[in-house]
């Protein structure tokens, strides 16, 4: 927990140079020797003491003040304390002011600036206490004596996924009584990539079509596998491990195991980046199109990587990035990887679905990740199944997401709207691509049975 | 409007490290423009000192702080020679600390942003150096009175002129040290 995020994570304290610019005096400087000054002419040619003993402690301040002054800049250093956060999970942040100076600082006053994402709450702590405060994107005021580093812990939660800024840091330094300034120090920024949480999700259902006679799927064919299909006689090419000892001996001949082959699967997860939708609230509040998109394709890609299958990673956008296909944990934190670079992309021209078809294998299950608000994203699904392709379409418009009632038709037209956007999942239905709402674990269960169902049967494919 | 609305909301985010250093402000102004004010005055002549003593506390880092000041200093010109009152000791020296104070405080107020969390060290610190100085400052004006014979000396040209020259020499001796590097 205490190594920073990244090689770049900690910052080199600023160098400072000894030039008599680092520091200017404050209007407080002139306020207090314009005003002893006066009172100390108006006593002598008045001919008063008591002006005199008026003046004398604005003069003494500023003497006592500027007997000793600072010439070097506080350092600064800004560093992170969590390696890899997920949504929801706590990230901390420490600025260290250092004082190298000859006297020390009345106060340093520290700035932070950060992604409205990050909830950073924090304050000075004492090096020996370790007494931390309360804020949230404030200006922190801390003492720093001289030859001392005084730490700024901030500590919240990442509310949301994303590549997420922290810094820069600046700090100024005030001494001689607040007569003089430092010019500010600032750090640079650093970058914070925050995981998307996994919403759970599990599918129980056999995968429509495997591609080889290996992996984690029990397949309908006899052959080399862990499932247990049932007890026959030794032929010709069975492994003597197989051999079935206790029906041997009691019927005196040779039985084997009989098992069912495993296979694995290729997933294709496509999000639809063309459009988005809703508002984002982070973890605990309302979610956007894409917030349930990229968690959503984070907790398929979990699951089947898990599961042992290949995962690869498609953008239905303007970017229309790829993830190769591949398997392992590696593979899934690169999905999470790319998950972070996921933006809206609206394009005016976009691939069809038989474009998209031509990269994906005839195999694969393709679960497309689309709130079917452009009405090419259904073109591009019902290309896709056309194909040949099996597509399993998730939808992941918010149920909760309202229009915003602009006149007296709007309730009117957001109603129609949604009659023909069921209208069009009805026909993507017939073309045999099932829509199911995304809701976590089970989600794709029953279409994955009718998926699984209808690659059994003959089907007609345009080529 | 949308500035107003944003500065009414910016309120809430005042920390109370901030607001008491600025209610020291508001109190030194107060006090001395109360001290140093001519006795008798109408209760009206309050509420405008009240309402004078906010303007340094809500605007520290301004011009207020020193025209508070100088009209502090020129009430007190006003009463000890337009109305030739006899300031006592004690309120020559409360006029004296309520200025230093309201110099003091305003500085530190100055420096301090509005909704800073602020280390209760900070605080402790700048109270123990004003301390420090006024300490000082009365101790000096111990001496002053013992050696001196009386508020109103009266001296010749001569020493009218040399007079002029220490105190210029005080404060291009305060302005070089603000200003060296």
């Amino acid at each position: 927990m205490s190594q920073g995020a990244s090689p770049e994570g900690d910052l080199e304290p600023v160098a400072s140079t000894d030039t008599g610019d680092n520091w200017a005096p404050t209007r407080a400087l002139s306020r207090a020797v314009l005003v002893a000054g006066l009172l100390l002419v108006a006593a002598v040619l008045l001919g008063r003491t008591d002006l005199v003993i008026l003046a004398a402690p604005l003069a003494l301040s500023v003497a006592f003040a500027l007997a000793k002054r600072p010439r070097t800049l506080p350092g600064l250093r800004l560093s992170t304390v969590e390696s890899f956060p997920v949504e929801g999970g706590d990230l901390g942040a420490t600025v260290e002011v250092e004082n190298r100076d000859v006297t020390g600082y009345d106060l340093t006053v520290v700035h932070l600036q950060h992604s409205p994402w990050l909830r950073l709450e924090g304050g000075a702590v004492d090096p020996g206490a370790g007494r931390r405060g309360r804020g949230g994107n404030r200006p922190y005021v801390t003492l720093v004596p001289r030859g001392v580093a005084t730490a700024v812990e901030l500590a919240g939660p990442a509310v949301r996924w994303g590549r997420h800024w922290l810094g820069p840091a600046s700090a100024h330094a005030v001494a001689a009584d607040g007569l003089l300034v430092s010019r500010a120090v600032v750090t640079g920024a650093l970058g914070v990539k925050v995981y998307p949480l996994t919403d759970p999700f599990k599918a129980d259902e056999a995968m429509p079509r495997a591609a080889g006679l290996v992996g984690q799927h029990r397949s309908r064919r006899p052959g080399e596998g862990g499932e247990l299909a049932g007890v026959r006689q030794f032929g010709p090419g069975d492994r003597l491990r197989r051999v079935d000892w206790r029906v041997s001996l009691r019927t005196e001949r040779l039985h084997v195991a009989a098992t069912l082959s495993d296979r694995d699967a290729e997933v294709v997860v496509l999000l639809d980046l063309l459009a988005d939708a809703g508002r984002s609230g982070g973890i605990g509040g309302a979610s956007s199109v894409l917030d349930r998109s990229v968690r959503a394709a984070a907790a398929i890609a979990e699951h089947y990587l898990h599961r042992g299958d290949r995962v690869s990673v498609l953008e239905y956008g303007a970017q229309a990035r790829r993830l190769r296909p591949a398997s392992g944990r590696r593979q899934y934190l690169t999905v999470l990887e790319w998950l972070l670079d996921a933006h809206p992309s609206p394009t005016a021209q976009e691939r069809g679905g038989a474009q998209l078809a031509a990269g994906i294998s005839a195999a694969a299950l393709v679960v497309v990740l689309t709130p079917l608000l452009d009405a090419r994203s259904a073109s591009m699904l019902a290309g896709l199944a056309r194909s040949g392709r099996f597509v399993v379409a998730v939808d992941t418009l918010p149920s909760d997401l309202t229009s915003p009632p602009v006149n007296t038709w709007s309730d009117v037209s957001y109603r129609l709207w949604k009659a023909e956007r069921e209208n069009t999942m009805g026909q993507l239905g017939e073309h045999g691509v099932p829509v199911v709402a995304w809701a976590g674990a089970g989600s794709l269960d029953a279409v994955l049975r009718d998926v699984s169902r209808l690659a059994a049967a003959p089907k007609a494919v345009l080529r | 409007m949308k500035q107003l609305l944003t500065q009414v909301r910016d309120l809430g985010r005042i920390t109370g490290g901030p607001l008491l250093v600025r209610g020291i402000v508001f109190v030194a102004a107060f006090t001395g423009l109360l001290l140093a004010a001519p006795g008798g005055l109408p209760a009206r002549m309050m509420l405008g000192f009240l309402a004078l003593a906010a303007v340094p506390a809500i605007a520290p880092g301004g011009v207020a702080v020193t025209l508070v000041m100088l009209a502090t200093v020129a009430m007190w010109l006003a009463d000890t020679m337009l109305f030739l009152a006899e300031p006592s000791m004690g309120r020559l020296l409360g006029t004296a600390a309520a200025l230093y104070l309201l110099h003091n405080a305003a500085a530190l107020a100055a420096v301090l942003p509005y909704d800073a969390i602020v280390d209760n060290q900070v605080l402790l610190r700048w109270a123990v150096r004003s301390a420090l100085v006024l300490g000082a400052a009365g101790g000096l004006t111990i001496v002053l009175v013992t050696v001196l014979p009386g508020m109103y000396i009266t001296t010749p040209t001569v020493a009218l002129v040399v007079g002029l020259a220490v105190v210029a020499a005080a404060v291009a001796l305060l302005t070089r040290l603000g200003k060296r590097p």
